[in-house]
């Protein structure tokens, strides 16, 4: 019973120091206080369990999601072309992409959240985003924001790095 | 007596959380995985705490377990119901109308 | 002591989730179903050992979990602004 929950405290651990987006590793961290929270308790130290449930699950949470704020969001819509999406969508096809896009953002050190959806593109343009990313038979299309400067410095990335397949076409919107 | 209802109604639980726990590796979509998941451990929690309840009889144990449910049958649906309208609201769509 | 063990494999593969989730509400998902699987380990642990101030703990957690996965999912909603 202790030692399974010891293997849960070193994989999460382990997860949270290895990964590349910050907000997946408060996430991480949540649940290895919850863990560590429990073998205090299977320990015979109560009042320690209190102490660490009250600052690992909220205050700790709380201080590293106020200290992400600084920052900058890079949302990346990805428009699928497929009726529905499963999770297969996300660990093939357009991994490829979403991959490089991640190594800029942290090149660039921005913090990027990919959504994946099946919405048209136009209804995309009312949410607030950084990038669009279109497939079709030709090009990959990346539409832009207007207020995006960071697009000069992902087009030579992208350009650099090792192409997908079809070849890319930037497009930059105005207001 | 008291302790084969209390036996019967935590393992019926536990059943419970174990569908929960399948359902969420069944399905390959976001929205019928959380649908799964905040319904059937619901029903197990629910289960599960009166068995426990049913186990130590009219104590001050019983008494702050019952707190617990009460608290819980408040929180969980309204943690659910948050994350699923902040993938809604992000533009998470899976489905085309 | 059966269910204690069943209860703590059951925590483990839903912690999977957490870890494998493809977008991030999923990990958000599994933390979630993580912790109130570990709320009802505890209630089952005071329940055996006959000591009610673990139930102070579990208590604890089923209030401060819920204002972290509150503020949690609030932050992703506003592209990180709360």
């Amino acid at each position: 019973m202790l030692k399974l929950t010891l293997l849960a405290l070193v994989v999460f651990s382990l997860f949270a120091v290895q990964t590349q987006k910050l907000r997946h590793a408060v996430i991480y961290l949540g649940a290895f206080s919850m863990s560590i929270a429990f073998v205090y308790l299977l320990y015979d130290a109560p009042d320690v369990a209190l102490a660490e449930a009250i600052i690992g699950s909220s205050l700790s949470t709380i201080l590293y999601l106020v200290a992400l704020q600084k920052y900058k969001i890079f949302t990346i819509y990805i428009c699928v072309n497929d009726t529905e999406i499963e999770d297969a969508h996300f660990f093939s096809g357009e991994k490829a992409l979403e991959r490089q896009l991640s190594k800029f953002c942290a090149k660039e050190e921005l913090e990027p959240q990919i959504i994946y959806t099946v919405e048209d593109v136009h209804k995309l343009f009312e949410h607030p985003y950084a990038i669009i990313v279109t497939f079709d038979k030709q090009y990959i299309t990346l539409y832009a924001h207007p207020e995006n400067y960071k697009m000069q410095a992902m087009e030579q990335f992208l350009l650099d790095e090792k192409p997908v397949g079809t070849p890319y076409r930037f497009i930059q919107m105005e207001d | 007596m008291q302790h084969l209802i209390s036996s019967i109604l935590i393992y019926l639980g536990i059943a419970f959380i174990a569908f929960g726990v399948i359902g969420i590796y069944r399905f390959n979509n976001f929205y019928p995985r959380i649908l799964v998941a905040s319904k059937v451990d619901t029903v197990g929690f629910l289960t599960l705490m009166i068995g426990v309840i049913v186990r130590n009889g009219f104590t001050v144990f019983s008494l702050k377990v019952g707190l617990l449910v009460i608290i819980t049958l408040c929180i969980n649906p309204l943690i659910t119901h948050s994350i699923a309208r902040s993938a809604y609201y992000s533009g998470y769509k899976i489905r085309k109308d | 002591m059966l269910p204690i063990l069943l209860l703590i494999i059951l925590l483990l593969i839903s912690s999977l989730r957490i870890l494998i989730g493809p977008t991030i509400w999923d990990r958000m998902l599994g933390l979630n179903m993580v912790s109130s699987k570990l709320i009802m380990l505890l209630v089952l642990i005071a329940s055996f050992r006959q000591q009610t101030f673990i139930l102070d703990v579990s208590l604890t957690y089923a209030l401060l979990g819920f204002i972290g996965m509150i503020f949690m999912s609030l932050y992703i909603q506003g592209k990180g602004r709360f």
